[in-house]
């Protein structure tokens, strides 16, 4: 089947493109989503893309379909902020382009890479074990860098190539602050998205480390081929034990994914979190100086940099800009001096 | 989550009950609302309200009603009680009903309203279901005509003066006037400080028929009404306040108190106390009249009539008149007012009515139309008094703007309405808006922040339904935009949940030129609050901006009311940028909580998302309304309304708006805007 497509990219460009449907099967997903191989006839390029769009079956319908395909998009469209134009790593299923605003949406998403690592749990060859979790951790801080959470990682949405992983699935992603859902399934379904969560959790926001509850139990799954389902298994495996301490625990309590990597030696810097566009920021600390001239009691932006203290208040501690002018003239004193002896030996 | 519904409890004389087998008998609880697989919540109500449940040796015919609201600092602040006690002889015919909960929904006036429900059915289940004071909406009367009779005059101002003196308990003679007394003292302590700090002293609380020897007294504001005790004196000190107080009050009710707390510069006072301290001492002296006078002020039980010159003027059309038909009555309103015929504002037509002597009618469900209301002959005051209760008035409609429209026989004691209009241009959407509050308002959603909301007509709200609401959420078919150059009403609710009953109006008005429009101007001079919505799709550098804002506010300052109308600035069609910062962060948060720090943070993204987009323009709203706010929100959903529409958020700006025009009044509500 043949059909023109026009959709936006992940950059938000407009582009038509003849889309012809591959022989090729896809693994099927779950309803209220489907997905079909389609080969994108480009002016450079014919690609290959899984185009993945509501179909009105399985709980929720059509509806639960279009707000499962808008989070696929939305997580798509944020890691392609965070890298900024460059391509992102192909630890997470990119995105190639959507239409979310018509009436048959639909995204275009990389085709799907290596096997479910359900097919290796326990299987894993040794020497693969630690790239897969350096790997996975990477893809893990990477979301976070986005400033989401995929919150359905299990041995079906992560993929192994042999060299690295691929995270699929963003249908049930959120922004990180919003509020937590009941979403995922057992045993993978981190407490705090349990339908009932355990005494003395609340539901509150989606964190940062709400991932790590899933990403741990899999290191362990794969490792092993045992559900992570008591923390008596850990002491049998004690380079496991040390590298998911603390991650069984209230997401508060959990160690991000930062410090898993270091607890494997990998360093490495953290990518810088996706800012907030400063025309924005600039907005909104007129925002605030608007509602103080309206309004003069009232504070001023939360998020600007408090006012130096003043004069009348107590002596301000000396500032190191002043440390650094003293550092300053004696740079130049010392190019006097130079100047000076070279003039004179001369 | 506050819910608008209220628990009940049954209590009879005995000596077992829900709470298992008594010492001695007494009054014990045997049918609640509350869980029946706890008894935690219901001890803890039965510990709370059990020295109001104290019973004394001989009882009265007539039952006695309790109602106080806790106080912050206690186990139950926020909370309220309203207790029906019966006791018609010896303590082996005693039983009480309970209805208990928020203080926000039960408030002394909803406590007041439902003196003549039926209380307490003979066989109320064990698990008796909850009360929804709306559903009770034929049950409950108002008492304004009562309570601003010229004839209550000089014990409302001894009653008053007392109050003025400060929280502490009253004790006053029961007589037939002690609902409406207590009805007259609520307006006029509510309209002068409900929601400022030290209201829970002030907040009135009240046993009206109390014949035990001893009962407890709650901390705050409290009126006793005992038989045989001698009438209070007036408080010499406060009298003159006092008197100038009710003179409002009685000549132009909570309007006209309104007015005096602004003109008196009450408003800048946030503490009752200070208020009533202003009060006092601006009270004119020759208003004073020496103590020993005061201490003859006639008791409420044994009035002396009004001086002829503050005597009402014959009323018109109260009670039934006659008419031609043999064997019918038919009814009339009952006038707001009796003495000079209050003026209320028609929140349909926006004409002033002389409220009073209209003839009555009744939705008719099966012919889907008002007719007028014939009552029997041989109906009882009782029948009666439940016919009229949920009949309607037909607006004379004054200056003969807009087909006949009908208002609730009870309009005129809910005091100007507010009215809201909604600004944009043809394409912002803004019809979609008005359409999916209306919606969500059918759908009981804004019980969800504790308030009710009944229609005002309900011909021109099911017209409206199925005009406006049922083509766009049914049939996913786009609504046409309104015309140019209209103000077309849209719907009218009566709102409660912020202490007392209000009307809401809501106006779309026709986008671009309004300037050509006289209805447009007249409407700008009475609006409480204006929603502008804003269509992102305009966005862009070197844009002007909304023509229809910008002609808005230049009206507005023209008229020197910028000051006094707020605003709500809607990200309308926010579907269609769904995945921007910060716009899919607040898509994902609709919780039904008035939270002033979100609403400013809100507030806060979406000036700085417009700044973002080169959209300064449309934020002029917030520049130059004194209370403003942002919000993000969608109407439909989505722009394919062929797969099904889904608001986003759209009733946040319209609470809001309830907020800063003052129908909310919770301390939150105080900081919308600001």
């Amino acid at each position: 089947m043949n059909v023109r497509l026009s959709y936006r990219d992940a950059h938000g460009a407009r582009v038509d493109a003849k889309a012809v449907e591959a022989d090729q099967d896809e693994p099927p997903l779950r309803p209220p989503l489907e997905t079909v191989r389609l080969n994108l006839e480009l002016p450079d390029r014919t690609v290959a893309v899984r185009c993945v769009r509501p179909v009105d079956r399985g709980a929720g319908g059509l509806a639960e379909g279009y707000r499962r395909l808008d989070g696929e998009i939305l997580a798509g469209l944020r890691l392609a902020r965070l890298c900024d134009g460059r391509p992102y790593p192909r630890t997470v299923t990119r995105l190639v382009g959507y239409e979310a605003d018509t009436a048959a949406p639909f995204a275009l998403l990389e085709p799907l890479r290596g096997v479910e690592v359900e097919t290796l749990a326990g299987t894993l060859p040794t020497e693969q074990r630690r790239r897969f979790q350096v790997r996975l951790l990477r893809a893990v801080r990477l979301l976070g860098a986005a400033g989401i959470s995929h919150r359905g990682l299990g041995p079906d949405t992560v993929r192994w190539d042999g060299d690295d992983v691929q995270i699929t699935d963003f249908s049930q992603a959120a922004l990180i602050g919003a509020p937590r859902t009941v979403v995922g399934a057992m045993p993978w379904q981190a407490p705090e998205q349990r339908p009932e969560t355990p005494p003395g959790w609340v539901r509150g926001e989606v964190g940062p480390n709400d991932d790590l509850w899933a990403a741990g139990r899999l290191i362990f799954y794969v490792v092993t081929g045992e559900d992570l389902d008591d923390t008596a298994k850990l002491d049998a495996r004690p380079e496991l034990a040390a590298l998911l301490a603390g991650v069984i625990e209230r997401p508060e309590r959990r160690p991000d994914a930062q410090t898993l990597l270091r607890r494997l030696g990998e360093a490495d810097p953290p990518p810088r979190p996706l800012a907030a566009d400063p025309a924005f920021a600039r907005g909104r600390a007129e925002f605030f100086a608007q509602r103080r001239r309206k309004h003069p009691g009232t504070a001023p932006d939360p998020e600007s940099p408090p006012p130096p203290p003043a004069p009348a208040a107590r002596p301000a501690p000396p500032r190191p800009r002043r440390d650094r002018s003293w550092l300053l003239w004696a740079g130049v004193a010392a190019m006097v001096v130079l100047a000076v002896y070279l003039v004179l030996g001369r | 989550m506050t819910t608008s519904l209220l628990h009940q409890t049954l209590y009879r004389w005995g000596t077992t009950g829900r709470l298992g087998d008594l010492r001695d008998p007494g009054l014990c609880p045997v049918a609640s609302s509350l869980d029946p697989s706890s008894t935690a919540e219901l001890r803890r109500w039965h510990d709370l309200v059990e020295p109001w449940l104290r019973l004394g040796d001989r009882g009265v015919a007539e039952p006695s009603f309790f109602y106080t609201a806790f106080p912050a600092g206690t186990a139950a602040a926020g909370e309220a009680v309203l207790i029906r006690r019966v006791q018609p002889g010896d303590a082996r015919t005693a039983s009480a009903h309970l209805l208990f909960g928020s203080a926000g929904v039960l408030t002394p006036r909803l406590a007041l309203e439902l003196r003549d429900w039926t209380w307490a059915p003979a066989h109320l289940p064990g698990r008796a279901p909850m009360v929804n004071p709306t559903s009770l909406i034929a049950y409950r009367s108002g008492l304004s005509d009562a309570a601003r009779t010229p004839a209550l005059r000089h014990p409302l101002v001894t009653l008053m003066s007392r109050v003025l003196a400060g929280p502490g308990t009253i004790e006053a003679p029961v007589t037939d006037d002690t609902m409406a007394l207590l009805w007259a003292v609520d307006d006029i302590c509510t309209v002068l400080g409900s929601g400022l700090r030290d209201w829970d002293d002030w907040r009135v609380a009240f046993e009206t028929n109390d014949e035990r020897l001893w009962s407890a007294d709650p901390p705050g504001m409290f009126l006793r009404f005992r038989r045989g005790v001698p009438p209070p004196g007036a408080e010499p000190s406060t009298r003159a306040a006092a008197l100038a107080l009710v003179r409002q009050y009685v000549t132009g009710g909570t309007n006209a108190l309104r007015d005096l707390r602004s003109s008196a510069g009450l408003n800048e006072l946030d503490t009752m106390a200070a208020r009533v301290d202003r009060l006092i001492a601006d009270a004119p002296p020759s208003a004073a009249p020496a103590p020993a006078s005061a201490a003859r002020t006639p008791a409420p039980a044994a009035r002396t009539p009004a001086p002829a010159e503050s005597a009402p003027a014959p009323p018109r059309g109260r009670g039934p008149a006659r008419v031609a038909a043999a064997g019918t009555f038919r009814a009339s309103a009952p006038s707001s007012t009796t003495g000079k015929g209050e003026q209320v504002s028609c929140p349909i037509c926006l004409g002033r009515l002389d409220w009073g002597g209209l003839p009555l009618y009744t939705y008719d469900r099966g012919l889907n139309q008002y007719t007028e209301l014939v009552v029997p002959k041989d109906a009882n005051r009782e029948q009666r008094a439940r016919m009229t209760r949920t009949a309607s008035v037909r607006c004379p409609n004054p200056g003969d703007t807009m087909t006949a429209h009908y208002l609730p026989a009870g309009y005129g004691q809910y005091g100007s309405p507010a009215v809201y209009g909604f600004i944009g241009g043809t394409t912002s959407g803004k019809t979609h808006l008005v359409a999916a509050m209306v919606a969500a308002i059918e759908r009981g959603e804004l019980g969800g922040y504790g308030i009710t909301a009944q229609p005002v007509d309900l011909d021109r709200h099911q017209a409206f339904l199925r005009d406006m609401v049922r083509p766009l959420f049914t049939e996913s078919t786009w609504l046409t935009p309104t015309r140019e150059g209209e103000v077309a009403f849209a719907d009218a609710f009566v709102i409660s949940g912020g202490g007392r009953q209000r009307a809401v109006a809501l106006f779309d008005v026709a986008g671009s030129e309004l300037s050509n429009v006289g209805d447009a101007k007249r409407f700008l001079d009475i609006a409480d609050g204006l929603v502008f919505v804003a269509d992102p799709t305009r966005f862009g550098p070197g844009s002007l901006g909304d023509p229809s804002f910008n002609t808005v506010l230049s009206l507005l300052r023209a008229s020197g009311r910028l000051s006094r109308v707020s605003a709500a600035i809607v990200l309308n069609k926010a579907d269609l940028f769904k995945f921007d910062d910060p716009i899919a962060h607040w898509l994902t948060r609709d919780s039904a909580v008035l939270d002033a720090a979100e609403v400013l943070d809100e507030s806060a993204d979406v000036f700085g998302y417009m700044r973002q987009r080169d959209a300064e323009a449309w934020t002029r709203p917030y520049l130059e309304c004194d209370r403003a706010t942002l919000h993000v929100a969608s109407a439909t959903g989505t722009d394919a309304v062929e797969r099904g529409v889904r608001p986003q958020r759209v009733l946040r700006p319209l609470v809001a708006l309830m907020a800063m025009t003052g129908l909310l009044t919770s301390a939150e509500a105080k900081d919308i805007g600001i």
